[in-house]
């Protein structure tokens, strides 16, 4: 991941514009915008020549592919469970693998990224005794602080209190006695019919592409957040946007075609460009990956929270928070995992087929195994397997915690 | 006495098609398992099914488990594993790999299997991904096939399920009870549940289950790693091994995410699933040496999962010494996928006629009585999966 950036991002750009879908779902060929503006959701694209999401690559620095060519091909999909290859495809045997090798060419997966240039990364083992990850401002004096804005990134919680970060052609080892963690949040995604338009956004990208200078100033914007941060919102984004919406009720309906155009709430419809949802996931996966339990929490709409956090790991600020989200009907043509085109009727019918595991219907639907290894889906997920009557137990915690290029893993091997 | 109620230890790909295969010939099945199908390496690996192997046992076991896999869809009541052809791209990175690997020729033809040694030139033309990175001496190619590990699965647990076998999920097997010299039950976390043959199908913890009922087998447990980046279109149609200067793979799923891996040659004989960051590491560096071109991908993800290691790297199919009705199924040494539905098959016809496959005859567990203990620790890797091969 690279640094913020001081101009718009493409993602912002395309926003700004009126025309945010920048990329494409891996199995519908659905369009999809920028979620979470920081290089996390993986719904915005990658820029092919770096391999970067496009919501961490400045305007006019790559192409924006507007026409999806075979989103045609993504309708008839639309109407086929996750497993639909299981009884429909590849007979007769002898056509198995020229068949497959075309339905692999189908898919809006990207190619494959150049290899950046430059040498190996230095690998360098530090030891300290607080080590920050986050939000450089909530940081205790003297911690060493990995801030994204520096160009850091911490992707892995190993044994021994190992913290593995990239920085800027290093990869550190970084032996911590105490971690603190204040990564923010993830978008929570609500299980309404709509929610994977292009348009639908977390609330602190739209923050995020209001700082790096996009014009915003003739996009409509329904704002969707718990009441509390209503002021705060209005403040930071009443002169920079058209607020045409500030709600803390989750829409029944985010309608468009291609993007977002209007959302219905109770009776009323509000014409909108974008929706900014104000709904957060705590980014707690360093500390699970640093042994904290993940549980799905309560309320009516739950997010994973970490529990039993190791003494020697503090999350802070919204990382922490522990805020009771407004609630809505979930609804089973909404997208539970737009990663993997996982629809809440996709659970349904995997449960309903007799899986009773999260770890099977993960296996089985792909939900929470695409670029965001559940980071914006896994309490999406979780929600409507509980409902469905599955223990809703979080998928084991692994690295990595942020997508990681492997040319900044390559360290100089003694072998 | 032909047994008619068969309980099998393990919902993993050898357990369920053992279950199957048991079911279709008339037998009751129970099926226990502590966890979740496919919860150990049944779903902890990349489905590689390969003729070639190192010696000619295994390569004879090997064809017979790859044309298994072809016909497996009708076993799994119509569903399609994915089964997919690759090409299997055994990289030689040292002259005395290829003199090795070269004198097995003869036996690979003997076989009838398509496995050939090739040169430098070669090897670039046909594994395209290598190029740019570390010239290979050469590598063995031959036809294989990728299956996606979790479709077999879950195909294989839903057709046991409609044909009636009785699979218990969330069940832990705690030891078996013996009476006059043969195995009679069970005890589980569920109580005791009484059967005519017991196969033991837990793999990494087949050894400790197997020790319950006084069975000594010698193999021990080892994490392997993988990591996976995210999916691009379809760059490589091999699935690429090399052994220098550490064992390392790699391959492309039907996904069209990279899966690749590095072994740690020091890895210590123990249950561990953790993830390591030396092991990130040491795969990125040594894909930098072999396919620099694959760096630009972001890597997502990394897993680890447990072989079983037998001394002889061979898996364990068959009645154990010393006691009745009692049969391993395990010790895959990495090849569980491959070989497990076959050997699973045979097993099964062998438990209820009495006679014994020939392709089976090399992996009898009596041909671990008397051997030490820790002998799988020991021997050096290539040669553990050569040792009647050209190994010297």
């Amino acid at each position: 991941m690279r640094a913020p950036l001081d101009s718009p991002a493409v993602t912002a750009r395309a926003l700004a514009d009126g025309r945010p879908a920048t990329g494409r779902s891996f199995r519908l060929h659905r369009p999809r915008s920028g979620v979470c503006g920081n290089g996390t959701c993986g719904q915005c694209g990658t820029d092919p020549a770096t391999g970067d999401a496009l919501c961490c690559t400045p305007a006019g620095a790559a192409p924006v592919r507007r026409r999806d060519p075979l989103r045609a091909l993504g309708l008839p999909a639309e109407r086929q469970l996750p497993w639909f290859w299981e009884r429909r495809l590849l007979r007769p045997r002898a056509l198995r693998g020229r068949y497959l090798r075309v339905l692999r060419g189908l898919s809006a997966a990207p190619g494959l990224p150049p290899a950046p240039a430059g040498g190996p990364p230095q690998r360098r083992v530090v030891e300290v005794e607080t080590l920050h990850v986050g939000d450089p401002a909530r940081a205790d004096p003297g911690a060493l602080v990995v801030d994204a804005a520096a160009g850091a990134t911490a992707f892995g919680v190993y044994a021994d209190r190992t913290v593995a970060v990239t920085a800027s052609g290093e990869l550190l080892e970084v032996r911590c006695e105490r971690l603190v963690l204040a990564t923010g949040a993830h978008l929570r995604l609500p299980p309404v019919v709509g929610n994977d338009l292009p348009g639908v956004l977390h609330l602190d990208a739209l923050l995020r592409y209001s700082g790096q200078g996009a014009d915003l100033g003739a996009l409509r914007v329904a704002v969707i957040a718990p009441p509390e941060r209503h002021a705060a919102v209005t403040a930071a984004l009443g002169d920079r946007c058209r607020l045409v919406h500030v709600g803390a009720r989750i829409p029944d309906r985010i309608d468009g075609r291609g993007r977002v155009r209007r959302i219905a709430v109770g009776a009323e419809a509000v014409a909108c460009d974008a929706v900014a949802l104000g709904l957060d996931q705590p980014a707690i996966e360093l500390a699970l990956l640093a042994g904290a339990h993940g549980v799905l929490g309560d309320g009516p709409l739950p997010v994973v929270v970490a529990d039993a956090v190791p003494d020697w790991v503090e999350l802070r600020g919204r990382a922490a928070a522990r805020e009771r989200l407004p609630g809505c009907t979930a609804q089973r043509d909404a997208f539970a995992c737009p990663c993997e085109d996982v629809r809440l009727r996709d659970l349904e019918a995997a449960v309903a087929s007799g899986l009773r595991d999260v770890e099977l219907i993960k296996r089985r639907t792909g939900a929470m195994t695409g670029p965001c290894q559940g980071k914006v889906c896994q309490g999406a997920v979780l929600t409507a397997l509980r409902d469905l009557g599955v223990e809703p137990r979080p998928m084991t915690p692994r690295p990595f915690a942020r997508v990681t290029r492997l040319a900044d893993l390559a360290v100089a091997h003694d072998a | 006495m032909t047994p008619r109620r068969i309980v099998i230890v393990g919902a993993g790909i050898a357990g369920l098609v053992a279950a199957l295969e048991a079911r279709a010939a008339g037998c009751d099945v129970i099926v226990l398992e502590r966890g979740y199908p496919g919860g150990g390496n049944s779903g902890r690996n990349v489905g590689r099914i390969r003729r070639m192997q190192l010696t000619e046992e295994l390569t004879r076991i090997s064809i017979a488990a790859s044309d298994y896999w072809l016909r497996i869809d009708r076993l799994l009541g119509g569903r399609n594993p994915l089964l997919h052809p690759t090409t299997y791209a055994l990289v030689l990175y040292g002259d005395d790999e290829a003199e090795r690997l070269g004198a097995l020729e003869p036996m690979w033809r003997a076989t009838g299997i398509d496995a050939r040694l090739y040169d430098a030139a070669t090897t670039l033309d046909r594994v395209p991904v290598l190029q740019g990175g570390e010239r290979p001496v050469g590598s063995v190619l031959s036809s294989a096939l990728l299956v996606h590990p979790d479709a077999a699965v879950h195909g294989a647990y839903l057709a046991a399920r409609e044909r009636g076998v009785d699979v218990r999920l969330g069940v832990e097997v705690l030891g078996f009870e013996s009476a006059g010299g043969a195995v009679v039950a069970v005890e589980t976390t569920a109580g005791r549940i009484a059967g005519d043959a017991f196969v033991n199908a837990a793999d990494a913890h087949a050894r400790g289950l197997a020790g319950t009922a006084g069975v000594v087998v010698p193999t021990h447990p080892m994490r392997r790693e993988a990591l996976v980046t995210h999916s691009i279109r379809p760059i490589m149609d091999q699935a690429v091994t090399f052994y220098r200067p550490f064992e390392g793979w790699f391959n492309q799923t039907l996904r069209g995410e990279i899966v690749a891996g590095v072994t740690d040659p020091d890895e210590p004989a123990d249950y561990n699933h953790d993830s390591s960051l030396a092991f990130a590491t040491r795969t990125a560096a040594l894909l930098a040496r072999k396919a620099p071109s694959l760096l630009g991908l972001h890597a997502v993800r990394q897993w680890a999962g447990t072989y079983e290691y037998t001394p002889d790297r061979s898996p364990i199919v068959g009645a154990y010494t010393g006691v009745e009705a009692l049969y391993g199924l395990h010790g895959w040494s990495g090849r569980g996928m491959l070989l497990a539905p076959v050997s699973a098959s045979l097993l099964v016809r062998e438990i209820l006629t009495g006679a014994r496959d020939p392709l089976l005859a090399p992996f009898a567990p009596a041909r671990f009585d008397g051997v030490a203990d820790d002998a799988a620790l020991h021997a050096d890797y290539y040669g553990g999966y050569a040792s009647t091969g050209a190994a010297s």
